[in-house]
């Protein structure tokens, strides 16, 4: 009979335990949409708190160590744990948009994302923490508006921010793309007009040092495919250095400058950037320079390699600062920016930001404090402590009121792998979110000095330009790149505007089904073994991104460029 | 209170008591899930509430066979995932074989310890094993690449991970490379089942060491090796992802793609939830198939039907 009841007992345990799990699931997202706008028990206080950050631009993950990590923590109280995003951030946001609630900080990489996160009540509006974030306020004012105006699902209220405001426009600092200057010049510095003078003096530079001091294997150029998402993402950042513009990883079209006026075309049309810069690679890979593990490696492994001497030019900073120590410059060794003959796209000042955009979650459960993570992040001294080091100690105010270097900068940039802080160097101890929030040109109103330390006046103690620094600016009569741009403004074009259209439903699905076969085929016909493979390969994928529609893609986009062109006038005044 | 008392009382509804927390196991596992299958009737997006979304009933069903694009990708994915699974059905023999070489070394420890290094690579992720592969065949950093360098017997180094020959049968060897002394440890455990006796009795009559093996250990084996084929055989469209997902590249993904892999590169990767989970149905439809493919060989062969 004992036995009986327990076996019946055990069988309605099992049942009811059952709907239980059943029943409890959906509460969550409801209660936590509701902000609570006053300030709660944590808010404002000290104790230390753990917040989760999800950074699509970001490529480390783990809870943030080093001098930047200590510095957000002394200002706010406040530990950093980033996920691991890399090259699988996107999908790691599918998951988490679908589980119902996001990590307490989110950096997005485009207006699309940001619209689903809103459209789905996942993120808290800054409008109604508006006392908690009074720099955010104060300093990107425009891009909260633009942000509430046109992504907000119609609430009228700031949801997110973008990042690398820029106010004012750059006339210093150096930009890509870096080649191995000390070779160039080794080589006897042919002119570089086109991509094909570039693989010239690329193929002389490496068989004059076709091997690094460790006698590891030198190559043009190193590339990975972590950030594809509807092409190859290295193209985006090829672009501008021939005169053209892709906005964002899901757009299939480069913004081109037709006398002063902005033309939208497709990435695959024959003269594009997009298509001449796969010519390039490929010629590169039949050349031998290339890395031929590109597609294999991650953004790490090719980080590595340029600051192990490796990799010859490279399309942007990428661990070309590394590998120019200070000791390696002053003997002339080192990377420095190249112009190419081509017109250069220059952007256009961007009070909105870029899309890439930080957002507070609405399920946190501190998001007083996440606020004012953000608040600090949007301060000017939080932005200069993000690009320059802690103040007081890297750099500081100096007797007139503006930010200067410290002496500890310039002995830290001597000594680049000596611990810095917190058991990491200076280098590793840096900003894992990637997400600045001003260009370095964009200026603090108080003290009217901007946000970069290449921008502020140079103190009586700073040492003297490096050997490989006086070279470069003698050979091109401009202190760095940005100033040599300025100088040569003919060869330059500036976009019409730095905002985008946001993809609808449709266009994103569309563009992923293209990019299936753009991604794959690019990759492919950079690796083809000759120029008959290549361009079979190349009809292949125009033909078949013709066939799901890309014609259809390029004729919406244009559409909605030239409203966003309407639209971003009212927000760059 | 005298009815629920009756009812205790007869056997077959204590058995069925017995069984009940297997069959909500099964239904929790087996039959919930099921429910999901209503995504691929709605425009979902990751984060919208499912019925806020668009109802677009059997539209992606249709697309799955009037789209020529997503015609030819299942085909195309069908076809890897099939023979990637035959291939795998085929070399199934293997561990087999592995456990009866094993079991003819003599020497304990020698044996005891090409166990355990054989069996360890079953217990490291596929994301470690990619880390590894990379380690071993990279063209610029690889250890066989720098040996096929130095030796001159290369002069750029071969692209082991980014190429597009080969690809079944080196996603084959991965596999037999990680798994091979874990699906060893059954047999192993079988042969110790087989009566020493029969040895003794083959000895006295004269038989060789492989007379031995082949007619005394293999027919002991073979039971256990086809309750595993059977098995394998109905798991012939589940051979995984994350192996092929860590391994994928734009070389090789027309091969390496399967059916799992192609869903969550569908759903997770191309933003297009309904259409991954019609595809995904597919499977189920496809495994229903097999299923009374093989019911009706056993029919034939034995006379008797599994359903």
């Amino acid at each position: 009979m004992r036995k009986k009841v327990l076996v019946f007992l055990l069988a309605t345990v099992m049942l009811t335990s059952l709907a239980a799990c059943n029943g409890t699931a959906p509460n969550n997202a409801e209660s936590s949409g509701s902000p609570s706008a006053s300030p709660t028990s944590s808010g404002g206080s000290k104790e230390n708190v753990e917040l989760t950050v999800l950074s699509l631009p970001g490529n480390q993950s783990g809870i943030a160590t080093g001098w930047w990590a200590e510095e957000v923590k002394k200002a706010t109280g406040i530990t950093l744990n980033f996920l691991p995003t890399g090259d699988q951030g996107e999908q790691k946001l599918q998951a988490l948009m679908a589980s119902g609630s996001l990590p307490d900080i989110v950096v997005f990489k485009d207006y699309k994302q940001v619209q689903n996160a809103v459209d789905a009540n996942m993120l808290a509006a800054y409008d109604d923490y508006k006392d908690l974030v009074p720099n955010l306020y104060a300093n990107a004012a425009t891009s909260l508006k633009y942000y509430a105006d046109n992504l907000s699902g119609g609430k009228g209220k700031a949801y997110g921010v973008g990042v690398k405001i820029k106010t004012d426009p750059e006339s210093k600092g150096d930009t890509g793309p870096y080649i191995r200057y000390d070779l160039y010049k080794k080589v006897g510095a042919p002119k570089i007009d086109t991509l094909d003078d570039l693989l010239a003096v690329l193929k002389k530079m490496q068989d004059a040092e076709p091997t690094n001091a460790d006698g590891q294997k030198v190559y043009g150029l190193s590339i990975w495919k972590d950030w594809d998402q509807s092409y190859m993402t290295m193209g985006m950042f090829a672009a501008p250095y021939m005169g053209s513009k892709i906005p964002d990883e899901r757009s299939l079209i480069e913004i081109q400058n037709d006398n002063g006026k902005s033309k939208v075309v497709s990435i695959l049309s024959d003269d594009s950037a997009y298509m001449n810069f796969l010519r390039f690679l490929n010629k590169a890979n039949q050349m031998g320079l290339l890395d031929p593990d590109s597609i294999t490696q991650r953004f790490n492994d090719a980080v590595g390699k340029t600051t192990a001497g490796r990799v010859l030019f490279a399309l942007d900073g990428w661990g070309t600062n590394d590998f120019s120590t200070i000791e390696k410059q002053n003997q002339g060794i080192g990377f420095r920016p190249i112009p190419f003959g081509y017109t250069r796209t220059r952007t256009a000042l961007q009070p909105v930001g870029i899309p890439w955009t930080v957002a507070v979650s609405s399920s946190s459960k501190n998001i007083e404090k996440a606020m004012e993570f953000v608040n600090w992040n949007y301060s000017f001294d939080g932005a200069r402590t993000t690009t320059s080091g802690p103040k007081g100690v890297t750099w500081d105010i100096d007797a007139n009121g503006k930010p200067v270097l410290t002496q500890k900068y310039y002995d830290m940039q001597q000594h680049p792998d000596e611990i810095f802080a917190d058991g990491k160097t200076y280098s590793k101890g840096a900003s894992p979110l990637n997400a600045q929030a001003f260009w370095g040109s964009s200026i603090d109103p108080v003290d009217g000095a901007a946000v970069g330390n290449e921008f502020w006046d140079k103190s009586p103690y700073a040492p003297a330009d490096t050997k490989l620094r006086l070279e470069w600016e003698a050979d091109f009569g401009a202190f760095d790149m940005n100033a040599y741009l300025t100088k040569n403004a003919d060869k330059t074009i500036t976009e019409e505007v730095a905002t985008y259209p946001t993809l609808s439903d449709d266009m994103v699905v569309l563009s992923s089904r293209i990019g299936d076969v753009i991604k794959n085929n690019s990759w492919k016909m950079v690796l083809a073994k000759d120029d008959a493979k290549f361009n079979s390969l190349k009809e292949a994928m125009v033909s078949d991104a013709n066939k799901i529609g890309i014609n259809d893609f390029v004729k919406w986009y244009t559409d909605e460029y030239n409203k966003a062109v309407e639209l971003a006038a009212e927000y760059s005044k | 209170m005298v009815g629920a008392k009756k009812l205790l009382n007869q056997q077959g509804f204590r058995l069925f008591l017995m069984v009940l927390p297997l069959l909500i196991l099964v239904f929790v596992f087996s039959y919930l899930p099921l429910y999901g299958w209503i995504y691929s009737f709605f425009d979902y997006k990751a984060g919208r509430d499912l019925f806020s979304t668009e109802f677009v009933g059997f539209r992606n069903f249709q697309m799955m066979f009037t789209d020529h694009y997503a015609v030819t990708n299942i085909l195309r994915v069908m076809k890897n995932t099939l023979g990637m699974s035959f291939l795998g059905i085929v070399t199934s023999v293997f561990p087999l074989i592995f456990a009866i070489l094993l079991s003819e070394i003599k020497i304990l420890r020698f044996r005891k310890t090409i166990q355990t290094l054989v069996t360890i690579p079953n217990f490291i992720s596929w994301v470690l094993v990619y880390s590894i592969a990379f380690a071993m065949f990279s063209t610029s950093d690889g250890l066989i690449n720098r040996i096929l360098i130095n030796s001159g017997s290369s002069e750029e180094g071969i692209n082991f991970l980014a190429s597009s020959n080969h690809v079944w049968l080196s996603m084959l060897g991965y596999g037999i490379w990680k798994g091979l002394g874990w699906s060893a440890i059954i047999y192993i455990a079988a042969l110790t089942n087989i009566d020493s006796e029969q040895y003794e009795a083959a000895k006295i009559d004269g038989a060789g060491r492989l007379q031995m093996i082949w007619h005394i250990t293999v027919p002991g084996l073979l039971p256990t090796f086809f309750v595993l084929l059977l098995l394998s055989i109905g798991n012939l469209l589940n051979n995984g992802m994350e192996q092929y997902f860590v391994f994928q590249n734009a070389m090789n993904k027309d091969d390496i793609e399967v059916l799992d892999l192609y869903v969550y590169n569908q759903g997770m990767v191309g933003y297009d939830y309904s259409f991954a989970t019609a595809v995904g149905m597919l499977k189920s439809v496809v495994s229903v198939i097999l299923l009374f493919f093989a019911n009706f060989l056993s029919k034939i062969t034995r006379g008797e039907s599994v359903i």
